[in-house]
């Protein structure tokens, strides 16, 4: 078991999952960027983040100014091409703290996982959605994947594409 | 040489990856103009109803939360009362 990043998105969705301590399983602790955490607004997702924070689960952690540099690089990157979603500095910050820390970054924006397969100075970043911690628990044996994806997407109101679910298994070719 | 060769591996690969991202986009807009509930959107104040929309054909929940004037964890739950699904 290990640490990972966690941006906004990710820990909003998982606020809503009755199964979201399975989290626990998977990793140690979750980083997250202080200005990324400031987005944090819903009560689900602050009374969840309180009991993390409380247990040291999660920890908040600073932006270096070192950081504004490859957000910029990063910005123009994903201006250049439509076909990334936007992605604002504080999921950005999120992105290179886990580049920088060589820890997986957690988040369903599509934008990174993009950005870490086109560019290849961020080829090294493990970038996971929640199908791929579905599936790492699954893996576990906490419960099938099918069944932790029928409750996510009821839960969430998430919807996995037929690609995706054909690249987990649970759709046949 | 060698280098222009790199490049230009590089620039087909992005040109790959382009393609395939237009297809996966195309396929969750889908799901998400079938899956909202337009009656809720259309009922909405506009800058509201102008965000909703956005979210429902770009999938981008920071764009369409800067639309609202909300964060995105706010947008988020406007999102959910209008059924609009996150597709991955």
């Amino acid at each position: 078991m290990g640490s990972a990043v966690v941006d906004t998105c990710f820990l909003i969705n998982w606020a809503r999952f009755s199964r979201r301590d399975l989290l626990r399983g998977l990793f140690d602790r979750l980083f997250m960027p202080e200005p990324t955490f400031s987005e944090v607004k819903s009560e689900a997702a602050l009374s969840l983040a309180s009991e993390w924070l409380a247990k040291r689960f999660l920890v908040l952690t600073p932006v270096l100014p070192a950081n504004e540099r490859e957000v910029e690089l990063l910005l123009r990157f994903v201006a250049e091409h439509p076909q990334l979603p936007s992605i604002d500095p504080p999921e950005l910050y999120g992105f290179i703290l886990a580049k920088r820390l060589g820890l997986p970054f957690l988040t369903d924006n599509k934008a990174p996982k993009r950005v870490a397969l086109a560019l290849e100075s961020y080829s090294s970043v493990v970038v996971l959605d929640s199908l791929d911690v579905l599936k790492l628990a699954a893996e576990t044996g906490s419960a099938s994947l099918a069944e932790l994806v029928d409750a996510f997407t009821r839960e969430t109101g998430f919807r996995f594409s037929r690609t995706r679910l054909r690249e987990v298994g649970l759709l046949g070719p | 040489m060698a280098r222009e060769g790199g490049r230009g591996e590089r620039e087909r690969r992005l040109e790959e990856f382009l393609r395939r991202w237009e297809e996966e986009d195309r396929e969750a807009r889908e799901i998400r103009r079938r899956e909202a509930d337009w009656d809720f959107i259309r009922s909405q104040p506009p800058r509201l109803r102008a965000a909703l929309e956005l979210y429902v054909e770009t999938g981008d929940l920071h764009l369409a939360a800067r639309i609202a004037g909300m964060t995105v964890d706010e947008f988020n739950e406007l999102r959910l009362k209008a059924r609009v699904p996150v597709v991955l």
